[in-house]
C-alpha cells in the first residue's frame, strides 16, 4: 500500500467513523439490540414454524412419490440384509439368555466360633458339617467381622447357584443363604436348642437347599 | 454480499442476516444524511422500522437491489412522518410548519444524495465494517481508537496498555490488513 492509498483509506475511515461507530463494536456488523429487534420482527412476519411446515410438506410429498414407484434391486437387497441382521440378533439374544443345564450349586460352608479352645471336647461341629458336605472344606472364623465379609463375597465367575452355610456356634444358629441362577437371594435360619441338635439342623438345611438351590 | 431474493422469500435466516446488515446500513446512511440533527436513538428506530417494513415487500419485489432502493424510500417517508408528527404537536392542530422550516431536516434539493447514491453509501459502509472486522484484533483496536474515536497515539497506548512506539506500527499493519480485506477499487 503506497502513501496515496493509505491517505485515501484514512480519509474514508474518518468520513465513515460516525456511522461505523453506530454499527457496534462486537464481531457482528450490527449492534446486538438492533439484530434482536430485526430478528423478532422477522419471526413475527415469517414464523419459523411455517417454514418448517413447508419443509415437512415438501418431504412428505417426496416420500409419497417414493412409495408410488417400484423398489430397485439395491433396495430389495438392503431389505433382505436388514431382515437377516435382525433375525441373527434375535437368535443371539435367545442363545445368550438360555438357562443352560442344571448345574450343581456351589456350596461354601463356614463356622463362627469366637470362644474356640476354651470349649470342652464334647461335640465336634466341624466334623458334622464336613460329613454332610464332603466335597467342601468348611472354614472356621473366630471373628464375626471376618465372617461377615466372607458372607458378602459371592463368586462372580459362575452362573451356577451359590450356597453359603454358616454355623454360628456362639448363638447356636445355622444360617443358609442361596444366590439363585437368576441372582435372587433366599435365606433360612435354623435355631438349635442345644449344640447336639446340629445334625438335625443340617438335614433340615439340606432339604431346604434341595428344593431351592436351582 | 449477494443476497438472493428467493432465499429471503423462503425465510432463510442466514440470507436475512446478511440482508439486515446491508439494509440497516443503507437506512442509517439515509437517516444521517437526511436528518443529521435527529437524535441517534430516533434515527436507529427509523432505520429498524424501515428495514422491518421491507420484510413485507419481499414477495412483491424482483430482486434484492429493489429492496435496497425500497429501504431508502421507506426511510425517507418514515423521517417525514416523524417530523410532521412533531410539528403537529408543536403548533397544535391546523398549523403545520413546513418541512423546510424545520430544524434538522435537510430539504430535498439537488444537493441531496440521490437514492442510488444513498444505497451505495450504505453498502460501502457495510463493506468497510466487514473489512474492519476481518483485521486482527490487536491492530483493529488501534485503528478503531485512532480513526473512529479520534484518540492520540499516547491516549491509545495508555488505554490499551501498549508501548507508544508500537502504536504507529500497529496502525500501519492494521491499515494494510484493512486494505487487503476491501474489494479492489473500493470505494
Amino acid at each position: 500500500m503506497n502513501d496515496e492509498e493509505k491517505l485515501k483509506l484514512e480519509q474514508e475511515l474518518k468520513k465513515a467513523a460516525p456511522l461505523l461507530q453506530r454499527l457496534g463494536e462486537g464481531n457482528d456488523p450490527l449492534p446486538a439490540h438492533v439484530r434482536a429487534r430485526l430478528n423478532a420482527a422477522l419471526d413475527r412476519k415469517m414464523p419459523l414454524s411455517n417454514q418448517q411446515a413447508a419443509i415437512e410438506t415438501k418431504l412428505a410429498t417426496t416420500r409419497r412419490q417414493d412409495t408410488g414407484r417400484e423398489p430397485s434391486w439395491l433396495e430389495v437387497w438392503r431389505g433382505w440384509i436388514g431382515l437377516a441382521t435382525a433375525a441373527a440378533a434375535v437368535v443371539l439374544f435367545v442363545v445368550l439368555n438360555q438357562p443352560g443345564p442344571n448345574l450343581p450349586a456351589v456350596i461354601q460352608v463356614a463356622m463362627l466360633d469366637s470362644v474356640g479352645a476354651v470349649r470342652g471336647e464334647g461335640e465336634k461341629p466341624m466334623e458334622t458339617l464336613q460329613q454332610q458336605w464332603k466335597e467342601v472344606k468348611p472354614q472356621e472364623f473366630d471373628d464375626a467381622a471376618k465372617l461377615k465379609r466372607w458372607q458378602e463375597e459371592w463368586p462372580t465367575d459362575t452362573r451356577q447357584p451359590v450356597v453359603k452355610v454358616v454355623y454360628d456356634r456362639d448363638t447356636l444358629e445355622l444360617r443358609v443363604k442361596i444366590r439363585t441362577k437368576t441372582g435372587g437371594l433366599l435365606e433360612k435360619s435354623i435355631s438349635l436348642a442345644k449344640p447336639d441338635d446340629l445334625t438335625k439342623a443340617v438335614s433340615e438345611a439340606t432339604s431346604f437347599l434341595r428344593s431351592n438351590a436351582k | 454480499m449477494d443476497v438472493e431474493i428467493e432465499q429471503l422469500r423462503t425465510g432463510d435466516r442466514t440470507a436475512w442476516d446478511r440482508a439486515f446488515e446491508v439494509l440497516y446500513a443503507i437506512s442509517l446512511s439515509v437517516c444521517c444524511s437526511t436528518a443529521s440533527s435527529m437524535n441517534h436513538h430516533e434515527q436507529e428506530d427509523v432505520a429498524i422500522e424501515a428495514v422491518t417494513e421491507v420484510i413485507d415487500y419481499v414477495e412483491r419485489v424482483n430482486s434484492f437491489e429493489e429492496c435496497k432502493r425500497l429501504v431508502v424510500t421507506i426511510s425517507k417517508n418514515r423521517l417525514l412522518d416523524r417530523f410532521r408528527s412533531k410539528a403537529t404537536v408543536k403548533h397544535g392542530s391546523g398549523q403545520v410548519e413546513s418541512l423546510e422550516q424545520q430544524e434538522g431536516f435537510e430539504a430535498v434539493d439537488a444537493a441531496q444524495p440521490r437514492p442510488d447514491a444513498l444505497v451505495l453509501a450504505g453498502e460501502n459502509l457495510m463493506i468497510l465494517k466487514r473489512a474492519l472486522l476481518g483485521v486482527p484484533e490487536q491492530y483493529r483496536r488501534v485503528v478503531e481508537e485512532s480513526y473512529l474515536n479520534g484518540l492520540t497515539q499516547q491516549e491509545i497506548a495508555d488505554k490499551l496498555g501498549l508501548k507508544l512506539g508500537s502504536i504507529g506500527v500497529y496502525l500501519d499493519r492494521g491499515l494494510k490488513a484493512l486494505k487487503q480485506n476491501l474489494p479492489p477499487g473500493w470505494p
